[in-house]
């Protein structure tokens, strides 16, 4: 369990890391494009093409992030975390991430089908001199990624159970 | 089909993340009824790419997350107080227009009752005002600015709606202003007379003005750079983000200080997770979009509904109901991305303007936010200020009926919501496509 978490710490750091960069990377070429198109009626398109890149890239990291188990912070409609007691309230916990875990496994399957196809289309994204396949990579990474943190949760909340049963 | 369907809403009611939802109701219909490979789920997501409009939607989270990390609550209160204070009831007005700003540039309701209402509550009480007004003022101003640029529930609506009807962001951006005013001030309406009884006999102090002034100096032009560089035709939606974003990073690291290389870490860890959960869920509801126009599923729910409602107004009315209910199971986000694609091509048949009802849309979220018995601020607000969920509930009953009174006007005079359009029509705004 101990190497499993450090695992996903390790991918979590990674993850910080990309995304820290993208954002600021993102927030000067955005704010370079302002100045350029208003006081110099100029714009440069790689900027415009990355920021939209790194706005997908971005987002997946974000979401991917928010699964880790020390985050769990996407968004649901939660009406019984609130209201159910120890344990039932774990159980369910433990139900929705194992669920949640094989749902991004297959999302990953779909994924990389969808990148074998976008690569054997081979569109480029000429203005960045990237194939649009390498930007859809990010699709089966995080959902691999989130994959491993769901069961990652589920394993926690399972541990916690007993740990708390032994305790009682 | 069925089966997969009742499943996925039972697990999304216990509480399931929304994109697995979402994402999993798209892929089984593109499998299941479309019968086409799932995959083609991400050529809908990867759409991303290719609408410049969606940059708007992390830089100003990140701009938003900047000023609730800094110390820009304590001064934008200290200032409004300074400029309003002195005014019989002006801690109410203080209460709701700080509120509003703030709510306007974070998108969060509950950033905004943790952040401004922890500051305001102790100020309402030193000044006798009941608990039980300052509790439900408090709850209820938390979601004032919904209608405000640059508001996150508006650029995502524009975003979302602009996928079947032409709409620009700036549009609603723009729409939301006097609707937004209306709420403030039917608010300040109820609020004044306990303004007038409990108010604290300070007098106007100029040197206070002028050093509040001073302290949010670097802050105060935001605003005023975003809301008329938008209403000027200067700045599109994702270039205001991208403005807003590097002043508040250089103001707040090297002008005031008030953020370390090790807060923004954390800042923008927060602010991309909240982004990250925002847009895989609209990522996935491209998709889910794409099943529906493809059956013609809001044609159907037209046509259906039609056998019993031919009237406008009747329609806005079961609308309003709708979507409070809605507002109080849903956050504002997730909302946004299941229910407008859905919703705006039905209301376009009723003859309803799509930019009104995106104001009507948000205006309802904004009341199913405090609407009991599941509204989400009712419970932070129980939270944070430690009270129990009946206290919060009797709180915020007056300031309900107010905003259902706003709500009422809102939809049933769309002048109020399209009237300042006419004016900004013929500025040509910066489409976003532009930017590419």
């Amino acid at each position: 369990m101990k190497i499993l978490c450090k695992i996903e710490k390790i991918i979590y750091n990674i993850e910080l890391t990309a995304v820290v960069l993208l954002l600021l990377s993102l927030s000067v070429f955005a704010f370079s494009q302002v100045v350029l198109r208003n006081f110099f009626d100029y714009s440069v398109i790689w900027m415009a093409v990355y920021n939209n890149m790194a706005l997908l890239v971005l987002s997946m990291l974000g979401a991917s992030i928010a699964t880790s188990s020390f985050e769990r912070s996407h968004i649901n409609v939660d009406l019984f975390q609130g209201i159910l007691k120890f344990p039932y309230n774990k159980y369910l916990n433990a139900v929705l991430t194992f669920v949640a875990g094989i749902a991004c496994l297959l999302f990953f399957f779909f994924a990389v089908h969808y990148v074998g196809v976008a690569r054997e289309v081979g569109k480029v994204e000429h203005a960045i001199h990237t194939p649009e396949w390498v930007v859809a990579l990010i699709f089966p990474v995080c959902f691999l990624s989130m994959s491993y943190k769901f069961f990652l949760c589920f394993l926690t909340d399972v541990n916690d159970i007993r740990a708390r049963r032994k305790q009682r | 089909m069925g089966f997969i369907i009742f499943g996925l809403i039972l697990l999304a009611v216990f509480g399931e993340p929304l994109f697995i939802i979402i994402g999993g109701a798209a892929f089984a219909s593109f499998y299941f009824v479309l019968h086409i490979h799932p995959a083609t789920l991400f050529t809908d997501f990867y759409r991303f790419t290719t609408m410049p409009v969606f940059v708007a939607i992390p830089l100003f989270i990140f701009s938003g997350y900047l000023l609730a990390e800094s110390r820009m609550p304590e001064k934008m209160l200290r200032f409004t107080n300074a400029l309003l204070g002195w005014i019989p009831g002006g801690l109410c007005l203080v209460a709701l227009i700080a509120c509003s700003i703030f709510t306007a540039f974070t998108g969060a309701s509950a950033i905004t009752i943790v952040a401004i209402g922890t500051l305001l509550y102790p100020a309402f009480l030193k000044d006798n005002y009941p608990e039980n007004f300052t509790l439900g003022l408090i709850t209820t101003s938390g979601s004032l600015g919904t209608l405000f640029m640059p508001c996150l529930p508006l650029i995502l609506y524009g975003v979302i709606a602009s996928q079947q009807v032409p709409l620009n962001v700036e549009d609603m951006f723009i729409a939301g202003l006097l609707p937004g005013v209306l709420l403030l001030l039917l608010m300040w309406l109820y609020a004044f007379p306990f303004g007038l009884k409990y108010t604290r006999r300070q007098g106007f102090a100029f040197k206070e003005l002028l050093a509040a002034t001073v302290d949010i100096v670097w802050e105060l032009p935001l605003p005023f750079f975003i809301i008329g560089g938008i209403l000027a035709g200067l700045f599109s939606a994702p270039e205001a983000a991208a403005v807003a974003a590097i002043y508040v990073l250089l103001v707040e690291m090297f002008v005031t200080r008030d953020m370390t290389a090790g807060k923004l870490v954390g800042v923008i860890r927060r602010s991309m997770i909240m982004n990250g959960s925002i847009l895989i869920i609209v990522g996935m509801a491209l998709g889910l979009t794409d099943v529906f126009v493809t059956l013609a599923v809001p044609d159907k729910i037209f046509a259906f509904i039609c056998n019993y409602v031919t009237n406008k107004y009747v329609f806005l009315l079961l609308l309003n109901f709708f979507l409070i209910f809605v507002g109080m199971a849903m956050d504002i986000f997730s909302a946004c991305a299941i229910i407008v694609p859905i919703v705006v091509p039905i209301a376009i048949k009723y003859g309803v303007d799509p930019v009104h009802l995106g104001i009507i849309f948000l205006a309802n979220l904004e009341l199913g936010f405090v609407t009991p018995p599941i509204g989400m601020s009712l419970f932070i607000s129980s939270i944070k200020f430690n009270k129990s969920f009946p206290t919060i509930l009797r709180s915020v009953v007056p300031f309900f009926i107010i905003l259902v009174i706003g709500l009422i006007l809102i939809t049933y005079v769309p002048e109020l919501s399209l009237y300042l359009l006419r004016f900004t029509a013929k500025k040509n705004l910066i489409d976003p496509m532009d930017l590419l």
